[in-house]
């Protein structure tokens, strides 16, 4: 069984991209409840594909996120608490030049480390 | 009032009524006034400004006039002043407590950390309350404020 995930969406300003079946990219910013609040269905049906296809770490390219709000950083935590309760891992990739990458992120790893990796586009990774 | 190096700068305001819509509004307010400065304090006011609105937008009371927000600029510091009636007293106690809390802690990065922890174990609880320390660990900013109920002014600074 696999998830139906359209490939491409754009939710306001923040735009979603499914790169590989192991890997999504978020670009833009996500500033609204409502952006906030459909992506969350969005990245449910990620972790079902991710379940679905049983994949042991999962990457997300967030080095073109330029900003989140404080509510939205809720879907992120929402996010690794599902990943941490499912045994997979999340590999965010981030930009460490950007302030809000390097602060917010290290914290989320911090919420699940066994469950969150965090790799910058310096790694080559991205 | 004492405004120390701001005593000579100019006070530009926007208004946020509670409406979600002006968020962006006074993002782009803060965008235009902070052109002229360094892209790490461009970057620090223009969160913490969206910060504020959001807060006025979910927060501020519907029946009164609109909450406001004030910047005052000299090179790179910067001083922002926001006022608004409250919604509820709880609303405007809340903010006061965590104005504290976060004046106390020695590390506000791990009052950040519980936050999310607590927001991690119950995805139900309705208020993020992450905007406040948002504003001190990321955008470096000094935070005190006033309440007397309904009215509650916050006053962020970044030396």
């Amino acid at each position: 069984m696999t998830i139906a995930i359209e490939r491409s969406v754009v939710i306001e300003s923040v735009e979603f991209e499914f790169v590989s079946p192991r890997k999504i990219r978020l670009s833009g910013a996500l500033m609204t409840n409502t952006a906030q609040d459909e992506l969350e269905r969005v990245l449910w049906r990620v972790h079902c594909h991710i379940l679905t296809l049983n994949i042991a770490a999962f990457m997300v390219d967030v080095t073109l996120l330029n900003f989140v709000t404080s509510s939205a950083l809720r879907v992120f935590i929402n996010w690794i608490s599902r990943a941490e309760r499912a045994r997979y891992k999340l590999v965010f990739v981030t930009d460490p030049t950007v302030t809000w990458h390097r602060l917010n992120f290290s914290v989320l790893k911090s919420l699940s480390p066994q469950s969150v990796e965090i790799r910058t586009s310096q790694d080559g990774t991205g | 009032m004492n405004l120390g190096v701001f005593a000579d700068t100019v006070e530009n305001i926007c208004e946020v009524p509670p409406d979600r819509r002006d968020v962006a509004r006074a993002r782009a307010f803060a965008e235009r006034l902070m052109a002229q400065c360094s892209p790490a304090c461009r970057e620090a006011v223009t969160m913490a400004v969206q910060e504020f609105a959001e807060n006025l937008a979910k927060y501020g009371a519907w029946d009164t006039p609109a909450g406001t927000i004030a910047l005052r600029l000299t090179g790179d510091a910067v001083r922002i002043r926001v006022r608004n009636f409250v919604r509820t007293a709880e609303d405007g106690e809340q903010a006061r407590q965590m104005i504290e809390e976060i004046n106390a802690a020695a590390d506000v990065r791990v009052l950040y950390s519980l936050r999310q922890s607590e927001l991690r174990d119950d995805p139900t609880l309705p208020r993020g309350r992450l905007g406040l320390l948002r504003i001190a660990l990321e955008g470096g900013f000094r935070l005190s404020c006033c309440y007397e109920h309904p009215i509650l002014e916050i006053v962020a600074v970044r030396p």
